[in-house]
C-alpha cells in the first residue's frame, strides 16, 4: 500500500497512467486463481513478467505490468518508487511503439473469450464471459456500502517513530450490508428515544472483519473466537420530518494469540499476541420514505497491539491508538464497488 | 512509544474523523481513471488501440492491500 503514497502520487506516473495507457487496478490474489478467461489472461501476462515462475518466498505475482491487449508483455516491475515506475512505463511505451511499427498485427476489436460458458456467465465489456463464481463479487443490490479507512491516531507530539510513509499510512476497505439487513439499524418503534441492540451478526461483522490493524498493510481477519466483545447500540436521537437521526455507540475487543512472522517471509515468532479494543461512536440518518440510511458515519477508536506478517508493524508492536472511520459510499468513487477484504473469508455474512 | 489516546467522544468525534479520513494529497493516486475489471480494461484497450497498464496487488489496489 506504500505505492499509493509514493509511486502513484508522483505527478509523472499519474500523467502517463492517465493519458498513455488504459490503466487497470485489480486483485492478483483472485486473478492468479480464477479459472476463467480473465484469470487465463492475467496468468499469460504475469508469467512473462518479473515474478514469472517464482514459488519462493511466495508465489505472488503482484506488481505493475504493461502489456498489449492480446497479452504480450511490454514491461513489468514491482516497485513503490516513482522513478522506477516511470522508467518502466517509458520502456513499455517504447516497446509498444516498436511492436506497432513491426510485423503486421491486428489488435482485436474485442477480445474473444476462450470459451463461452454454460452455467454462470457475466456481461463484461460487451462480451459474455464464463466467470469463476468464487470470485464474482458485486455489492449487494439495494444494500449499504461503507467506505472504511484505518489510521494510527497517536498525536504527533507524542509520536517518537521515524517519519516515513508508515507514520502517515492510511488503508482503505469497504463494508457491505444486504438490503434485508438495513432495517436492523433502526430501533423500533421508530420514534425519538427508542433504543435497540444491533443484531449480533451485524455487530460481529463490523468488528471481526473491519476493526483490524491493516493501517500499514493487509492482515488476517479475526477468527470467530478472537472476538471477545462486539456490541453496538442504536438510539433514535431525533426526527426531522421523514428523517430520523440515529446514534450508534459500542464497544469491542478482539485478541488473538499465535505465532506470526512479524516481517514478511521472516521467521515465525512464537507466543505473540495481537489485538484491538476500544469504543465505537457514530450517527446515521434514516429516511423513512427511502427506508434506508442516507447518511452514515462512525469511528472506532482504541488501542491496537502486536503485528502480523504483512501489516508492517515491525518494532511498532506496543499498544498505541488507532482509528477506523466508516462513511456511506455514494457510488461515485471507483473503489465503491470493490469488495471488502474479508468477504473472501467465507463467513463474512454470518 | 507513548500510548496517549485522544478519547473518543462527542466532543472529539470531528477531530478524530479529520485525523483518520484521507487528506486530498493522499488521494492523488485516484486521479488516474482506473478501470476496476481486467477483462473490461482489456476490451477497452483493444477498442482504443492503447497499451494496458495493470496494477495488481494481493488485495485490491483500490481497497485493502
Amino acid at each position: 500500500m506504500a505505492s499509493r503514497a509514493l509511486a502513484f502520487s508522483d505527478p509523472e506516473v499519474i500523467r502517463l497512467a492517465s493519458t498513455a495507457f488504459v490503466s487497470i487496478a485489480d486483485n492478483c490474489s483472485n486473478l492468479q486463481r480464477q479459472q476463467d478467461p480473465e484469470g487465463d489472461f492475467f496468468r499469460l501476462v504475469a508469467e512473462q513478467g518479473h515474478y514469472g515462475g517464482r514459488t519462493h518466498p511466495s508465489d505472488t505475482r503482484q506488481g505493475q505490468y504493461a502489456c498489449t491487449p492480446d497479452g504480450r508483455l511490454l514491461a513489468s516491475i514491482n516497485t513503490r518508487e516513482g522513478p522506477r515506475m516511470i522508467a518502466m512505463l517509458r520502456l513499455a511505451l517504447e516497446q509498444w511503439e516498436a511492436w506497432r511499427a513491426g510485423a503486421a498485427h491486428e489488435v482485436p476489436a474485442e477480445p474473444t473469450p476462450a470459451s463461452i460458458a454454460e452455467g454462470k456467465t457475466a456481461r463484461v465489456g460487451g462480451t459474455t464471459l464464463r466467470v469463476d463464481p468464487r470470485f464474482l463479487r458485486r455489492p449487494p443490490e439495494g444494500g449499504m456500502v461503507l467506505r472504511v479507512f484505518a489510521r494510527d491516531v497517536l498525536p504527533r507530539e507524542h509520536d517518537e517513530r521515524p517519519v516515513d510513509w508508515r507514520t502517515h499510512a492510511v488503508n482503505h476497505d469497504h463494508a457491505w450490508f444486504r438490503a434485508e439487513e438495513l432495517p436492523a439499524f433502526l430501533p423500533q418503534p421508530a420514534v425519538p428515544g427508542a433504543t435497540a441492540t444491533l443484531p449480533e451478526a451485524l455487530a460481529r461483522r463490523l468488528v471481526r472483519f473491519h476493526l483490524i490493524d491493516n493501517v500499514r498493510g493487509e492482515t488476517p481477519m479475526w477468527r470467530a473466537e478472537d472476538v471477545q466483545q462486539a456490541e453496538v447500540r442504536t438510539t433514535i436521537a431525533g426526527a426531522d420530518g421523514d428523517r430520523l437521526r440515529v446514534r450508534l455507540e459500542g464497544r469491542f475487543r478482539c485478541a488473538s494469540a499465535g505465532s506470526w512472522a512479524i516481517r514478511p517471509f521472516g521467521e515465525h515468532q512464537p507466543r505473540t499476541e495481537r489485538g484491538f479494543e476500544g469504543r465505537i461512536l457514530g450517527q446515521m440518518t434514516w429516511d423513512r420514505t427511502a427506508a434506508r440510511p442516507i447518511a452514515f458515519e462512525a469511528i472506532a477508536c482504541g488501542n491496537r497491539w502486536g503485528g502480523s506478517e504483512h501489516n508492517c508493524r515491525y518494532e511498532d508492536l506496543d499498544p498505541a491508538p488507532m482509528g477506523v472511520l466508516f462513511e456511506l459510499a455514494d457510488g461515485t468513487a471507483p473503489g465503491d464497488a470493490i469488495p471488502p477484504q474479508g468477504v473472501g473469508w467465507g463467513d463474512y455474512w454470518g | 512509544m507513548s500510548t496517549q489516546l485522544t478519547p473518543l467522544g462527542h466532543a472529539t468525534f470531528d477531530e478524530l474523523r479529520a485525523l483518520v479520513r484521507p487528506h486530498p494529497e493522499e488521494l492523488r493516486w485516484l486521479e488516474i481513471p482506473w478501470v476496476t475489471d481486467l477483462w473490461e480494461g482489456r476490451a477497452q484497450a483493444a477498442r482504443q488501440n492503447r497499451p494496458i497498464f495493470l496494477w495488481a496487488m494481493n488485495g485490491n489496489p483500490l481497497g485493502c492491500v
